[in-house]
């Protein structure tokens, strides 16, 4: 299967073209804080509880908040049902999206307490962990939770010889390579960066650079969905 | 004891005076919403809000080995997740008992009212048949799970098709289908019944009963849950009830 | 600068750290005020600080002023411990502390001889918030603070308001309590004003 055509690929888009993403703030109606977003294929619901007591204490940390973050795809969202519950890749998802929310969250303003950030994957097809940080971040913004910056995540990626933007699910399988990051956007800090498949430095140079290009177009998407809530709640 | 104890109270004071906290009547259901083939990667989906509550169903299918007591009958299996995004009550993990429950009686209402026409997921008798999973998400917990988790499983199986080109047996066909249960739910607090319950009024519960009624108005399965009681009296009051109130229900679900 | 009333989000810069010091919602960030949180931005002028008045709710501190649920823990005679349940109008967890204490001067108007004679273990309590920081400081002077759930100390079941004093309903034991005025009408949102002594 050719996944690049006349420059195009197998849905259309150019190589540093983006899927549509359509970012809703605060859709849920108990969380403390919520998001749901759909990009390309992929629908996430984010939502965030706390700051709240850390149970069981030995989990807290007295000089600040520790950041309980849950990747979780539902039985559904996949071709082949997948069992309920938590497998070894969700468990790493989950630690290092915890990981990455935690650098820009001001943690050090809620000691002993925990903030648990819950990403539901409903309907998948590549870069859910991408997407799931993008709404998790949204949702803590929703929340009212302290953070010096929005993180914002996307992938760039390598298929037939070609640097591209943002894979779906196709390219994901039968590409050469997937580079997710996620960023600070104001700072252009690396939150978090994962890389599998083969490319050479220049590649990497390239493939980082239209990460990045992707991220700033979606940081974009948040902020206009934050708005959207609360400039209209202002007016009213 | 906790805050719970207290909200009661409230409870009790507003159902002495018949007024609920959210200014329904007793026998009142709230909004529903039902949105149809909402996941791509699902054979069929809904997302069902009754209020604030939001639940998420999805279907998938297999193909496996017919169960030997009834080899020439394709096989349905429920599953209900409270997953923590929903509530600050739900935990991560296992499913707990209470999960456990849900799951069984959503099950029961659509297998004892024959909604899915089990018969006719035979692929080869006594060697392959159709394995339908209904898996439901809780998005948003607002109370009466019970009544969303079912209507969820309803309208997902209703907007199936059987995956037969992905298993490379022909064209995709919609699941065979009969007319299905409708479920409708009561809590009983301080001497009040009311139906469809609130997060609050699911909290001060005694006392649940959950009837699924079929399109003739006949009773397919019911479940008594919590420690409370109720008299002959109130449970045939509240099937009589359930057989008005899911009228309007199979209009919404049927619409 | 930007402009005073204009919304903020997390990570905007709004002014120079030369220019205003870092207020409520904002940080100093590499000589950058920039916003924390979603909401209007406005100078405090007392302390030429930049401040930003939420739009979100926000995580469930407490403040001077706010009414609280609390249930006691521990009693001594110069003090009611208790753990916060729940903050009045607020429908989110605490994000802090839940432990606070009363001391004895703080349960009534009149002198109080021992907290014992006021509330016991297990009794839900409303009470306000006099100081947050840097230790919680609660009392309940005033007709709306006070008990508004207490439990038999014989049977554990609910007592019930009778007059000013409280009696069991299973085994008729009366008890004292420094009760609220709405006892027992489960009002937990209810928001009680300062009352000067």
């Amino acid at each position: 299967m050719e996944l690049i055509k006349d420059g195009k690929r197998i849905d259309g888009r150019a190589p540093d073209e983006l899927r549509p993403i359509k970012i809703e703030a605060g859709p849920l109606y108990r969380a403390d804080g919520s998001c749901y977003l759909e990009w390309g294929g992929n629908k996430i619901m984010a939502a965030v509880y706390g700051p709240k007591e850390a149970i069981p204490r030995h989990i807290q940390d007295s000089t600040k908040a520790v950041i309980n973050a849950r990747y979780n795809m539902a039985s559904f969202s996949v071709e082949d049902r997948k069992r309920p519950g938590p497998d070894r890749r969700s468990q790493e998802i989950s630690k290092i999206t915890a990981e990455a929310l935690e650098n820009v969250i001001l943690t050090e303003m809620f000691p002993r307490a925990v903030i648990d950030v819950n990403i539901e994957v409903l309907d998948a097809d590549a870069g859910t962990r991408c997407a799931g940080i993008t709404a998790a971040a949204v949702a803590l913004a929703d929340a009212g939770i302290p953070m010096r910056d929005i993180p914002v995540a996307c992938a760039a990626g390598k298929v037939d010889g070609v640097v591209v933007l943002d894979l779906l699910g196709d390219e994901d399988k039968k590409g050469d390579a997937d580079l997710p990051v996620a960023i600070a956007p104001r700072s252009e800090e690396i939150l978090l960066l994962q890389m599998d498949g083969h490319m050479t430095v220049e590649e990497f140079d390239e493939a980082l650079e239209l990460a990045l290009k992707g991220c700033r177009e979606i940081s974009k998407l948040q902020k206009e969905a934050l708005l959207k809530k609360y400039k209209t709640f202002e007016e009213e | 004891m906790g805050i719970s104890s207290v909200k009661k109270d409230y409870l009790y004071r507003l159902a002495k005076e018949g007024k609920r906290p959210d200014g329904r009547a007793f026998n009142e259901y709230r909004p529903i919403k039902i949105e149809r083939g909402v996941i791509n990667m699902a054979e069929g989906s809904a997302r069902v809000s009754i209020g604030h509550t939001t639940v998420l169903a999805g279907i998938k299918m297999d193909i496996g080995e017919p169960y030997p007591d009834t080899p020439e009958e394709g096989a349905m299996s429920t599953a209900v997740e409270l997953i923590p995004l929903a509530s600050p009550d739900f935990e991560s993990g296992p499913p707990r008992a209470d999960a456990i429950e849900l799951s069984r009686v959503v099950d029961r209402g659509i297998r004892e009212s024959k909604f899915i026409q089990l018969e006719k997921l035979c692929i080869e008798p006594g060697e392959k048949v159709w394995i339908v999973f209904i898996d439901i998400h809780v998005l948003d917990y607002d109370g009466n799970l019970f009544d969303a988790c079912s209507l969820a499983a309803s309208a997902a199986l209703m907007n199936a098709k059987i995956p037969n080109e992905r298993f490379e047996m022909g064209e995709d066909v919609p699941m065979p289908l009969s007319d299905p249960p409708v479920s409708c739910t009561f809590v009983k607090y301080n001497g009040a019944i009311v139906v469809d319950p609130s997060l609050d009024e699911d909290e001060a519960a005694e006392a649940r009963h959950t009837i699924a009624v079929d399109k003739k108005g006949d009773i397919r399965a019911m479940q008594k849950g919590l420690s409370g009681s109720f008299t002959v009296e109130e449970i045939k009051n509240n099937i009589n009830n359930a057989r008005i109130i899911s009228k309007d229900i199979r209009k919404i679900l049927e619409g | 600068m930007i402009e005073e009333g204009s919304v903020v989000l997390p990570g905007d810069i709004i002014a120079t750290s030369e220019e205003l010091f870092p207020g409520y919602g904002t940080k100093d960030v590499g000589g950058n005020i920039i916003g924390t949180i979603i909401g209007n931005f406005f100078i405090n002028k007392k302390r030429t600080a930049a401040e930003i008045k939420p739009l979100t709710s926000v995580p469930a501190l407490l403040h001077k002023g706010d009414t609280i649920i609390c249930e006691v823990k521990k009693i001594t005679d110069k003090m009611v411990l208790v753990d916060i349940l729940h903050v009045a109008g607020v429908n989110r967890e605490m994000a802090g502390d839940k432990d606070a204490a009363i001391r004895v001067s703080d349960i009534a108007a009149g002198y109080v001889v021992s907290a014992r004679d006021e509330y016991r273990i297990g009794d839900i309590i409303r009470a306000r918030v006099m100081q947050a920081r840097p230790a919680m400081r609660l009392s309940t002077e005033g007709p709306h603070l006070g008990s508004i759930k207490s439990f038999c100390s014989n049977c554990r079941v609910p007592l019930v308001k009778k007059n000013s004093v409280l009696e069991c309903p299973r085994c008729g034991r009366v008890e004292k309590r420094k009760i609220a005025s709405d006892y027992g009408e489960g009002n937990i949102d209810r928001k009680v004003k300062f009352v000067r002594r």
